[in-house]
């Protein structure tokens, strides 16, 4: 992987991509440090340490932290990402939307227009959320001396926001286009790792005060070092469908066996499921927050809380249950069916339209199986890590490693393709003997 | 937008007055002094040393363009304009000039060539076809020749020598299919002097004319050069019957019907056919065969798909014609006949069978390049056209070339009259004859723009069978009927009786009635509308002559555009008459002369010929008498011409005043350029014009491209045809719908673009290393041989000579038949030793006997024999490799895609997978030479030396296939027949054949 790199901080433009994307990155960094206006961030903080605060964790995870800060980019780029899955959704139901799909280029164009203004609505809307409905609550709770909750001080919250998620989106466009890798998904990374930094190094301080063993330590990293190698392999496993086209058959060979084939992956659907899953979980706890002294709706919350055994289970029936749903969302036989026809292709031996369709649902369906099981193991990872060894001091989700992960792959394989285009060698390279020879 | 526009606009605007500082002050400054100058040739030889001194071209700019403009006023009579040498800077940055018609796009290339000629590297003048190539050589002939430049022509049957020689010229005139095709035939060369292109700067500048015609228009199709395939089966035929018995149904459409119906469907916008399950079933019904899609059958399940594309998606006399039982393409956007080219993937068989002609035999792929990408290549390339700011943006995205428009010398007047839209087709062609009646009645040229030979013919039996126009006029009536229904009185009645024989109406018949109708309202409405109709019937009676132009009917193409804009004149044409069609109002007065001058038995091309012409036009006839006397042309033809100028004046005059020539598109095309095309026909030069679409919502693009949403409100208006449409929405629906073609078409050549990237990176490779064994000295020949062999010996040893096993557990059994197979001169070689030595030290040990064999083998044949030899078997390998890639690379495109569902990026998948590919061939070439070298058995004949190989002309053969997007241009070339004699090669081939068993 590091070679990889190596070797593509040689070339010049490929150099001048990675540093772009570290430019653009380190800009997003700055930003987190840029408040909104108005908000007690150390208030926030400590209230992000009680058991209440879980309810944010998810959106402080994928904002990089900076939702504990309440930056500029509080939201962080969570609002698209849940615009795009909506999108995802919709193109499925709503015909209109699926006769644009089909439309190419152009088509593709004008959904990822919709997915921006969705994204940047809905940072609207959860700015606005935030500002009245958390910030603002109990005559202004997380504001700093001066500010009062209020028409104005929503509409700087909102404001900020808006154009925090605005800018952020660009950005992540400007990565995809003129640096390396997926721009959206480097931002979310970039936030994970850098969350972790500061927690190794606490943990290594507690070694030094002696509240955590080192072996334990020790074990908890190899204990990570697995499961991305784990994940690593699962993300890359897929079933491949070979797949014919009907075509002339020209000169001796009938090519294409080996390099058209249908990829399915394991994990079709993504960490999305675990990211439904969690948010689902967190509503019951949420909605009863605000009546902390009745024990009925106490009691079922807790029920929910995924940091007892009992949520835990809920969580990863629901993964598993979402797994299912997405997958199907995502990976539709019926259009796959449609497109290898439109184009002339086949799956050998069996024919175009409905057997190919129920041929596709039923391999799916098996790999879905897999996939379901090895996210709700994902769900469990920190669980079981953080039980083994001990360690409560990193805290680290299944979904952030998966990401990270899945982030990480991509962006190598992007990086790779790019490399190969530039190592033409053709057929007189020297030969590597003369370099030793002579 | 308004906003935008204006910037871009005034953008442009300081752009041009950048241009007159820099560029025409300077020149117009030096004028004078140029003037004086005896001896221009010697003024230019100057110039060129003092570049060859280090003085920059922009420097050298000014006085360039001076000699060139005193050039052409010397040995052309013309001068260039100040605009003019704007349009000369513009080329000579390497940018896109836009230029009206008629502005003398041709005398502006000679100031950037003549520029660009200095450095001596050839410059190339790209035209659209070979008439155009030669007319504009030979007419800017005496302006390169004043300055001592030689001028190269290449015409499609131009021998080798010739080609090589125009190559060497100071500039050469080439259509862009020349020398894309000489470019790929040169990198399939096998000996130097098959080459024909320079062999320092093959590709230094070019110019290219209609540049939106060659990258934008063409740059679907690219290049391909092919050879011939297996013979092609007769299965066609039977796959088209079988497609005539299956019936069209009706997709599967969401929220109308779940599932399609009949037995296949059609998807027109991406031309596309899909068999249903009904369909499947009833084919192999009908081949008698079971599961049609397994492998097996796999080539009989491609070739109904193209039988049924063929049935419904190419029609003739749209998409192709049959000619001497041939099955020709019609270029989409020029609407000329495309001989020679042909569609791919055994579409082309499939159309031959179902038009039940001789089926041509399938061919493959050899070398294929985009104009993209061939354009690329040079150093530095510009272009002109009429028309280029509409795709200003993708000019500058793909090949980063600015787009500057140049005013006209004087202003454009024409006026371009908003379209007018019917609902149905019918509608809108009773509307264009009526106003060709009108027009016609009054004398105005009428120049009619089809889109399809079909149409253009169509409309032509309109003009020529008056009955065709009565339904017309019947409704007309009806609408009229309707609307006086109420009307009562002696008058209606005998208004009634008369309408009673509508076909026998005359205008006079109804003008007494005039009084009775109301000035306005429904009833003046329909009275106007019949009466209209009642002209209409009566002109068309009395017989509307006119001329069609499209790719069936094109012998007289020049003589019939010479007279388009004589008055009384009416035009239809196909997109033919777009492109270099030079409209005169009143005719054009040269045309005929030299058409004259022609039949007396002079070469009309010939530069002194056409200057008494154009002096003789000029009215200049002192000049014109002193040429003839030199020319020998007579005195009575002189009185002739004169008679043809006077009368051509005349009718001028008339045109003028009836309004110059007037424009009727019958449809909008696609790209709004081709539009533009056909207006740029009228107007130019200042003259005076007009121009009016006709749309229906029948026409292609509204079909497929607009919005149903319109469509369906028009038809809940009940709009019935007997008046256009007039609705801001209907305006808008239709720019939107261009709009969405362009973009989505835009968007299909980017990416074919960025695909066909991958290839182009791999070609360069080749391409370059091809040409050193092709050019290089014999050592650098030496050196690759042996380093292949090297590489291949290393590679395959090390296959068995694994450092990390014991050497006791070393496969040498294996690894000693594997080397043999390679290398049979290592026979004796003592392998068991290896045993004794570390895996590296074995591995070069191997190598070394390799080398010391391969050196044995050398003085056993002579060092000149070997290297012919190796020149022979690299090139050969290589292009056969290289072709089989190029198949490969075409499938992997094709099914790249599907890893899209697996969350992949499909162009990054493509690139990583095209990479694995071009290293296979890499070491599949590497191998196959070092076998070659050692196993070639030179036997008595002797090989004769590769250079002295004769040239393999390309021979007018039947191109060929493959279609991935749309049609490509393919002309065959048989494989390459290098040193060896036949009978060696196939020697050469039995004991590969041998050797594999």
């Amino acid at each position: 992987m590091l070679k990889a790199f190596w070797s593509a901080l040689q070339i010049p433009e490929l150099r001048q991509r990675v540093l772009f994307t570290l430019l653009v990155l380190a800009a997003y960094r700055l930003g987190a440090f840029i408040p909104t206006p108005g908000v007690d961030l150390d208030k926030i903080q400590e209230f992000l340490r009680t058991a209440q605060g879980g309810v944010f964790g998810i959106i402080n995870l994928f904002s990089g932290g900076n939702f504990e800060r309440f930056s500029i980019f509080a939201l962080g780029i969570m609002p698209y990402i849940t615009a795009a899955i909506i999108m995802q959704i919709l193109v499925t139901v709503v015909p209109a939307l699926e006769k644009l799909s089909k439309e190419g280029e152009e088509g593709r164009r004008i959904i990822n227009q919709y997915t921006r203004i969705g994204g940047i609505a809905l940072g609207a809307f959860q700015g606005f959320f935030l500002a009245t409905a958390f910030l603002g609550a109990e005559g202004g709770r997380f504001l700093l001396p001066g500010w009062s909750p209020g028409p104005f001080f929503w509409f700087v919250v909102v404001v900020t926001q808006v154009a925090g998620i605005a800018l952020l989106l660009w950005m992540a466009e400007r990565i995809t286009e003129y640096g390396i890798g997926n721009g959206t998904s480097l931002i979310i990374f970039a936030g994970i790792v850098v969350e972790w930094l500061p927690q190794i190094l606490r943990t290594i301080g507690l070694i030094r005060t002696g509240e955590v063993n080192l072996v334990a330590f020790l074990f908890f990293l190899a204990f990570i070092v697995l499961a991305f190698a784990g994940m690593a392999a699962v993300q890359q496993a897929e079933r491949r469908i070979p797949v014919q086209y009907a075509r002339k058959v020209v000169g001796r060979r009938v090519y294409g066996g080996q390099a058209t084939y249908i990829p399915i992956k394991l994990n079709a659907a993504g960490v999305i499921p675990i990211i439904f899953a969690a948010a689902i979980l967190q509503i019951p706890i949420f909605l009863a927050a605000p009546f902390q002294d009745n024990p009925v709706l106490q009691g079922i919350a807790n029920f929910f809380n995924p940091t007892r055994p009992s949520g835990l289970f809920i969580e990863v029936l629901l993964v598993i249950l979402f797994t299912y749903v997405y997958t199907a969302v995502q990976f539709d036989p019926k259009r796959i069916a449609e497109s290898l026809r439109e184009y002339g292709g086949f799956i050998p031996g069996i024919r175009p339209g409905e057997p190919t369709v129920k041929f596709l649902e039923h391999i799916v369906s098996r790999l879905t199986l897999w996939g379901a099981l090895f996210l709700g193991l994902v769900t469990l990872l920190p669980q079981i890590i953080q039980n083994l060894t001990g360690i409560h001091s990193i805290a680290f989700s299944g979904i952030g490693l998966l990401i990270v992960v899945g982030v990480a792959l991509d962006t190598l394989r992007q990086v790779e393709s790019q490399l190969m285009l530039r190592s033409y060698e053709g057929f007189l390279s020297r030969g590597r003997l003369r370099g030793r020879n002579r | 937008m308004l906003g935008l526009l204006r910037r871009l606009f005034d953008n442009n605007e300081r752009e041009i007055a950048r241009y007159y500082k820099q560029v025409v002050e300077p020149v117009n400054r030096l004028e004078a002094e140029v003037e004086k100058l005896p001896d221009l040739a010697a003024a230019y030889r100057e110039l060129k040393e003092k570049h060859e001194k280090g003085a920059s071209l922009d420097e050298l700019l000014p006085m360039a363009f001076a000699l060139t403009r005193e050039s052409a006023k010397r040995y052309l009579g013309m001068r260039h304009f100040d605009v003019q040498l704007i349009g000369g800077a513009v080329l000579h940055e390497g940018k896109i000039a836009e230029m009206k018609t008629g502005e003398g796009k041709t005398l502006v290339a000679t100031l950037a060539v003549a520029l660009n000629a200095l450095t001596g590297k050839g410059v190339h003048v790209v035209t659209v076809n070979d008439y155009l190539a030669r007319r504009d050589a030979e007419w800017m002939g005496p302006v390169y020749r004043g300055l001592g430049l030689s001028v190269g022509v290449i015409q499609h049957a131009s021998t080798p020598a010739e080609r090589r020689k125009a190559y060497l010229a100071d500039v050469t005139y080439v259509t862009n299919s020349e020398l894309g095709f000489d470019y790929l035939r040169d990198n399939m060369a096998i000996s130097p002097d098959q080459l024909v292109l320079r062999h320092d700067h093959p590709l230094h500048y070019a110019i290219i004319d209609e540049v939106d015609s060659i990258l934008i228009d063409e740059a679907r199709t690219p290049l391909i050069i092919s050879g011939p395939a297996e013979k092609a089966t007769d299965l066609y035929y039977k796959m088209a019957e079988i497609a005539k018995k299956l019936e069209r149904g009706l997709p599967a459409e969401p929220g109308v019907r779940k599932e399609p119906t009949g037995d296949y469907t059609v998807e027109e916008k991406n031309r596309s056919v899909h068999l249903t399950l009904q369909g499947i079933a009833k084919a192999e019904k009908l081949l008698g065969i079971e599961g049609l899609f397994s492998p097996e059958n796999m080539e009989l399940a491609h070739m109904l798909i193209q039988a049924i594309r063929a049935k419904e998606l190419y029609h003739r006399d749209r998409d192709y014609i049959v000619q001497d039982g041939q099955v020709i393409i019609v270029d989409e956007f020029t609407g000329r006949l495309m001989p020679g080219r042909r569609y791919g993937e055994g579409l082309h068989q499939a159309i031959e069978a179902k038009e039940g002609v001789r089926i041509e035999r399938e061919n493959q792929t050899l070398a294929t390049i985009t104009y993209q990408n061939f354009f690329r290549l040079y150093e530095k390339r510009a272009g002109m056209t009429g028309t280029a700011k509409t795709e200003e943006k993708e000019f500058q995205e793909i090949y980063g070339m600015d787009v500057v428009v140049v005013p006209t010398n004087r202003p454009v007047i024409r006026k371009d009259f908003p379209d007018v839209v019917y609902r149905t087709e019918k509608g809108k062609f009773y509307a264009v004859v009526e106003e060709i009646a009108e027009k016609y009645e009054r004398g105005q040229p009428v120049l009619v723009g089809t889109i399809s030979i079909e149409k253009s013919e169509r409309l032509s039996q309109m003009l020529k069978e008056p009955r065709l126009y009565l339904p017309r006029l019947e409704m007309r009536l009806e609408l009229f009927k309707k609307a006086s229904q109420k009307q009562q009185g002696p008058e209606w009645e005998r208004l009634r009786k008369l309408l009673e024989r509508p076909a026998q109406l005359k205008d006079e018949d109804l003008a007494p009635f005039e009084g009775l109708i109301p000035p306005k309202g429904n009833l003046r409405t329909a009275w106007e509308g019949l009466k209209r109709a009642v002209h209409t019937l009566a002109v068309l009676r009395q017989g509307i002559p006119h001329q069609v132009l499209n790719a069936k009917h094109h012998a007289r193409e020049a003589e019939i555009v010479a007279q388009a804009g004589r008055s009384k004149t009416v035009t239809i044409a196909t997109n033919m008459a777009g492109r270099g069609t030079d409209i005169k109002l009143g005719g054009n007065p040269e045309y005929l002369a030299a058409a004259l001058l022609e039949k007396e038995g002079f070469d009309r091309y010939e530069w002194k010929v056409e200057l008494f012409i154009k002096k003789m036009v000029a009215g200049k006839e002192e000049e014109a008498r002193a040429l003839a006397q030199e020319l020998g042309i007579r005195e009575e033809l002189l009185e002739r011409i004169r008679e043809i100028r006077e009368e051509c004046k005349q009718d001028e005059e008339r045109v003028r005043a009836l309004g110059g020539l007037f424009i009727i598109g019958t449809e909008r095309h696609e790209s709004r350029r081709i539009d533009n095309q056909l207006r740029g026909r009228a107007g130019r030069q200042g003259d005076p014009g007009g121009s009016r679409f006709y749309v229906s919502f029948d026409d292609d693009l509204m079909r497929l491209f607009a919005s149903d949403r319109v469509i369906a409100m028009l038809d809940r208006m009940g709009f019935d045809d007997s008046e256009p449409i007039e609705h801001p929405m209907v305006t808008r629906s239709i720019e939107r719908a261009q709009k969405r073609v362009e973009d989505r078409n835009f968007a299909i050549r980017k990416q074919l673009l960025q695909f066909d990237d991958v290839l182009s990176r791999q070609r360069e490779v080749i391409y370059a290393q091809r040409r050193l064994i092709l050019l290089g000295k014999d050592e650098e020949v030496k050196e690759a041989a042996i380093g292949m062999v090297e590489e291949t010996v290393a590679s395959l040893a090390e296959n068995f000579l694994n450092p990390e096993v014991h050497p006791e557990d070393w496969d040498l059994e294996g690894l000693k038949a594997t080397l043999l197979d390679t290398a049979p001169q290592l026979q004796d070689f003592p392998f068991a030793e290896l045993r004794a030595l570390k895996a590296e030290e074995a591995v070069e040990r191997l190598v070394e006997a390799a080398l010391k064999a391969y050196e044995a083998r050398e003085a056993e044949l002579s060092p000149p024999l070997m290297r012919a030899v190796e020149r022979f078997v690299i090139l050969n390998v290589v292009d056969n490799a290289w072709k089989e890639h190029l198949h490969n690379l075409d499938v992997l495109r094709q099914g790249i895609f599907l890893r899209g569902y697996g969350q992949k990026d499909p162009f990054q998948e493509y690139k990583i997978e095209a990479t694995r590919l071009f290293n296979e061939m890499v070491a599949f070439i590497k191998s196959e030479v070092a076998k070659f070298l050692f196993r070639l058995k030179v036997e008595a004949e002797p090989v004769r030396p590769v250079r002295e190989a004769p040239y393999v002309p390309v021979p007018e053969a039947k191109p060929e296939p493959s279609e991935v997007f749309g049609v490509e241009r393919k002309r065959a070339t048989p494989p390459p027949q290098p040193g060896l004699s036949r009978a060696e090669r196939r020697r050469l081939m039995r004991q590969e054949k041998k050797r594999k068993k």
